[in-house]
């Protein structure tokens, strides 16, 4: 071997090592093992918390709805205005989900952001090297006839009452 | 010739919050008989025990194991009901969803969330004025 070839052998060695080095560095900053052990259960946790909240508060307002549609016409007014102000009351308090949907959504988008910045950090980590390219994702293969459940779409996708209307039409 | 208050109405939604919002509106339309099932499985078993027991069904799409395009296809397929008006009530605003639903016999469609007025008027357009 050659004093060159060495060299170069050296070289590629030095740098292979400090790509190893960095990829290591990049993977333990993410904290795959505290990831999976705290992050994802918490966050699951305060989505589960939140879909509680919002039916428990939904409830809570119908619940008062239906109290007040309930009177027989034959109820005294001061007794029947006392039942509406103490209901509405209730629905207003009922209300008070909305803070803590909006609290407990704000700790998931930060632990998201959060995640996010160490893959971004591995991600430049990888195509530094410009030998690593994203896996091809794999696309589902629906069954025959089957249709996939996306649930609510956001504002501007899908279709609106109006055009389902005129194709029912 | 308008549709009698007392028509038997099966509503399918697994979050029973949308029960009582679906219950309530059929309530205050005047609807007396209505009956729920937290999920298509259920709802498919009262069916199959009770084919001509319903004069409509409002299902919600998104549950398991069975869907509500799985009970209505089940319901199309059986002889007994295949008649048997059914209304899909769901978040799923896609095309293809709404055309699946179509090939598969829905009677019609409404997007959640909705308003008592769309819900009797595709009541209305299924079965006639009331």
């Amino acid at each position: 071997m050659t004093d060159l070839n060495a060299e170069t052998l050296a070289s590629e060695r030095r740098a292979l090592l400090e790509y190893v080095t960095a990829v290591r560095r990049a993977l333990a900053d993410l904290r795959p093992t505290e990831m999976r052990a705290t992050h994802l259960p918490s966050a699951m946790t305060e989505i589960g918390l939140i879909v509680e909240t919002t039916e428990g508060a939904a409830n809570q307002i119908m619940q008062a709805a239906e109290e007040i549609m309930g009177q027989p016409l034959e109820v005294p007014q001061d007794a029947y205005r006392e039942l509406v102000e103490s209901r509405c009351l209730s629905v207003m308090e009922a209300c008070a989900f909305q803070d803590l949907a909006g609290q407990r959504i704000s700790k998931v988008v930060e632990m998201l952001l959060k995640f996010e910045n160490h893959i971004g950090g591995l991600a430049e980590v990888l195509s530094e090297s410009g030998e690593v390219e994203d896996a091809p994702v794999e696309q589902p293969q629906p069954a025959e006839g089957a249709v996939y459940l996306n649930g609510p779409t956001a504002p501007g996708e899908g279709v609106d009452q109006d055009e389902i209307d005129r194709l029912f039409s | 010739m308008a549709i009698s208050k007392d028509l038997p109405i099966l509503i399918v939604d697994d979050y029973k919050t949308m029960l009582r919002i679906v219950r309530g509106l059929l309530q205050q339309l005047g609807f007396r008989n209505i009956e729920e099932a937290t999920d298509g499985a259920s709802a498919l078993a009262m069916i199959k025990e009770r084919p001509h027991s319903y004069g409509l069904i409002i299902s919600d799409w998104n549950m398991q194991p069975v869907t509500g395009l799985d009970l209505l296809k089940q319901v199309r397929a059986n002889a007994q009901t295949a008649e048997l008006p059914f209304i899909m009530v769901t978040a799923e605003a896609r095309t293809e969803n709404v055309v699946a639903a179509r090939q598969a016999g829905v009677n019609n469609y409404i997007i959640k969330p909705f308003t008592q007025a769309v819900l009797k008027q595709k009541i209305s357009a299924v079965l006639g004025e009331f």
